[in-house]
């Protein structure tokens, strides 16, 4: 057996896995060249088709790790695996949501969704037909020819997520992006994402601070500790999917799971 | 509503301030000779629709101006926004021009006019040098401010959508410099129509800038007066247009 063949068999289900093996990374501080580590020693495993929540006070790293994972900075440790091949830089397997949903205001609706296919040189037809069927997933119907500075934050957010989805990417990447929601519309876009994770089954990394959000969408929740951020817990969702929110929020279980992270979150350091 | 009232009230203080001027005329507050009262001025104009100055009719003069402004205009806009938003881009690029464009560009262009004619004569060549390097210096800066503020979100997106950097450049980066760069440009139609008077000091014989300066030497302040006056208005005009034009190409500007 040649030396490729042999890794391939060897990972043979890293293909829909993200795995940060024992990564650290910090930033050069501001004055007298002191750095800031942002993560240490943070090692996980997301398995294929899995969504995977990072929850953690303000400012423990979680975002550096999506970042991380999307290639928009390396670390200065350790190894980032997607798909089994170590992150080199941004590219387009990876779907990226961010808090703000950074659509181009010199395109209308139908364009920024199709922005992802148009750069990869996708011919208009095939686009134009993914574009309608996640247009109607996320119900953006009416909208196509408005312009991003007539939507409302959860409208915008919506088109954010049929551009991530258009392409069907294998990962998704989603650093808080109902944070700047208002609790109504942050609901309605957590069950959006549901239903349309049924249909596409990508594996998510989904940055939150928000413990509810993480008890409703993730399979797995990642607790993180104040900087430098490292695992504190990896705690199971037990609740099978998809999920009635009205339901989960009054299961014992639920408020129970939920205790217990928000202890784990809140908990000072010299108690691990 | 604000806007329709606002227009009113413009246009009711230029009215009063004409009516004012026109009143102290007629008082003899003021030598015609020095400040010929607004009649005298519309009188001047009618005569030199018809006769034209120095054999030449107005329009010829306002036109051969425009000619100037946008023969340099024009090429500044072409070499300027694109070198700017490299500089932008680029930091090696913007540290090698930084230091001459931020020289010359303070630099009073009257200045430049003794080695511009040693080196370009005294025909248009000059003239609309001297408008170029004004109007060029003011883009390049202008589009390099607007390359290098790009959005850090929006890179950051366009790459994880798998753009090269040529993609980056056309799809993100321009687009999102053009307010910025419709700023630029209109800056610089300013600069460029401020520094036509400058260039018209050389060895001109038509064009508005040097029927004021030639007026002015025979003691003829109507035609002084009236010269501003196009040249004000012109420059208002050039710059309305631009603002009309960025309203139909960025039409996004402004809005969250």
């Amino acid at each position: 057996m040649d030396a490729p063949a042999a890794e391939a068999a060897a990972c043979c289900r890293t293909e829909g896995r993200i795995v940060f093996d024992r990564v650290a990374h910090s930033f050069p501080g501001g004055s007298g060249g002191s750095v800031t580590e942002a993560v240490a020693d943070f090692s996980l495993e997301i398995e294929q088709g899995s969504f995977v929540c990072l929850l953690g006070p303000s400012g423990c790293g979680k975002s550096t790790i999506l970042n991380l994972a999307a290639g928009f900075e390396r670390p200065s440790g350790g190894r980032v695996l997607v798909g089994g091949r170590p992150v080199t830089g941004p590219g387009p397997d990876r779907g990226i949501v961010f808090q703000d949903a950074n659509l181009l205001p010199w395109r209308n609706v139908l364009k920024n969704i199709t922005l992802g296919p148009e750069l990869a040189g996708r011919p208009w037809e095939e686009t134009l037909s993914a574009a309608r069927r996640f247009i109607r997933l996320t119900g953006l119907e009416g909208f196509e020819r408005h312009a991003p500075y007539e939507l409302s934050g959860g409208m915008r957010q919506r088109v954010a997520l049929a551009r991530a989805w258009i392409t069907e990417p294998p990962f998704l990447l989603m650093d808080e992006p109902f944070g700047a929601l208002d609790a109504q519309t942050r609901l309605s876009m957590q069950e959006l994402l549901t239903s349309v994770r049924q249909v596409t089954g990508a594996t998510v990394l989904f940055v939150t601070h928000d413990v509810d959000e993480a008890l409703f969408l993730a399979d797995k929740t990642v607790v993180m500790t104040p900087r430098p951020g490292r695992i504190r817990q990896e705690i199971l969702v037990p609740f099978p999917q998809p999920r009635d929110y009205e339901r989960l929020i009054l299961n014992p279980a639920f408020m129970e799971l939920k205790y217990d992270i928000l202890h784990a979150i809140r908990r000072p350091e010299y108690e691990i | 509503m604000t806007k329709g009232r606002n227009a009113a009230i413009s246009l009711a203080s230029v009215a009063v301030f004409v009516f004012l001027w026109h009143v102290g005329g007629r008082l003899e507050l003021f030598s015609p000779l020095l400040l010929p009262p607004p009649g005298e001025i519309v009188d001047s104009a009618a005569e030199m629709l018809t006769e034209g100055y120095r054999q030449l009719p107005l329009w010829h003069h306002v036109a051969v101006s425009m000619g100037r402004v946008f023969g340099a205009f024009i090429p500044a806009v072409l070499i300027g926004v694109p070198m700017g938003l490299a500089m932008g881009l680029f930091p090696v690029l913007r540290a090698i021009m930084d230091p001459f464009v931020q020289f010359f560009r303070p630099l009073p262009k009257l200045a430049l006019i003794p080695l511009v004619i040693l080196w370009l004569g005294i025909g248009e060549v000059s003239k609309v040098f001297l408008i170029f390097i004004s109007a060029l210096l003011t883009i390049l800066v202008g589009c390099a401010a607007a390359a290098g503020g790009t959005d850090q979100g929006r890179l950051r997106l366009g790459r994880a959508l798998g753009a090269t950097d040529r993609q980056l450049l056309r799809y993100i980066v321009f687009p999102g410099a053009l307010p910025e760069i419709f700023t630029a440009v209109r800056l610089a139609v300013g600069v460029g129509w401020t520094t036509l008077i400058a260039a018209e000091m050389v060895a001109a014989d038509t064009g508005i800038g040097w029927m004021v300066l030639n007026a002015g030497s025979y003691m003829r302040t109507d035609i002084v007066m009236l010269g501003i006056i196009l040249l004000g208005l012109t420059g208002y005009i050039l710059d309305m247009v631009i603002v009309a034009l960025q309203k139909v190409v960025v039409p996004w500007d402004g809005k969250s």
